[in-house]
């Protein structure tokens, strides 16, 4: 189990934010656009890591990865990091627009009809 | 690679996407509240997140001592990692409002952008 602790870790991770979209972020209803989003930025931070391991500048414990690796001795888990990371953000992001843009229209609501019911009857 | 392998390029990082927001895309995801309460968030979580993978007593990650400042807070994070989280997350969301842009986005003006 030890060998999965990062993998794990990004699972939680998607899943703690997995009910934002459910809260209006509407990012996974967005396929093509999230995979432009986070794609091209998980390549150029697959270079530097490339880079930084082999310059050993950072390096993984044998114990908490599950030692499948990619082109360049890059570990599978810095894949789904750079592709989980993102994601969470995105989500984050959207939902606090949502949350805003529904705070907004309801304040808008209250402040257009203040005044009791007598003059709605009239429309 | 000697040297603050870790703090130059975390800082260069840092400078870069701002450089593409302020000078090339400008998306005015600066100027948006919803983009720093993201930011706030963003780092409330990694701290447990980051936390976990960098903990002195049983790191998933380790550095090598002279690439980076050796300073780290909260925990045993490397203050490096924050500026990597706010490259990394920050560029995502400037390629997303982009994306947004072109697709034409379907939200509605006049919010908390």
């Amino acid at each position: 189990m030890d060998h999965y602790q990062y993998l794990i870790l990004m699972g939680a991770c998607l899943a703690v934010t997995a009910p934002l979209e459910l809260l209006g972020a509407r990012v996974y209803r967005q396929p093509a656009r999230l995979a432009r989003a986070v794609l091209p930025m998980a390549v150029v931070f697959l270079v530097w890591d490339a880079f930084a391991i082999a310059g050993r500048v950072w390096t993984y414990s044998p114990r908490y990865v599950t030692g499948v690796r990619l082109p360049f001795r890059i570990p599978v888990e810095e894949l789904v990091f750079f592709l989980v990371i993102p994601v969470c953000g995105i989500l984050t992001y959207a939902c606090v627009q949502a949350m805003g843009a529904r705070w907004r229209a309801r304040r808008a609501q209250r402040a257009q009809r203040p005044e009791p019911a007598g003059r709605a009857v009239r429309s | 690679m000697t040297g603050l392998g870790y703090t130059v390029p975390a800082v260069a990082a840092v400078a870069a996407v701002c450089g593409w927001e302020l000078v090339i895309a400008r998306t005015g995801l600066f100027r948006r509240p919803s983009y720093w309460i993201t930011i706030a968030i963003v780092f409330a979580f990694q701290i447990p997140v980051d936390g976990w993978l960098t903990k002195l007593s049983a790191p998933v990650v380790e550095y090598a001592p002279g690439q980076l400042t050796g300073l780290r807070f909260p925990w045993n994070i490397p203050v490096e990692d924050f500026l990597f989280g706010f490259a990394l997350v920050t560029s995502a969301l400037l390629l997303w409002e982009l994306q947004g842009r072109r697709h034409g986005d379907r939200e509605p003006k006049g919010e908390l952008r």
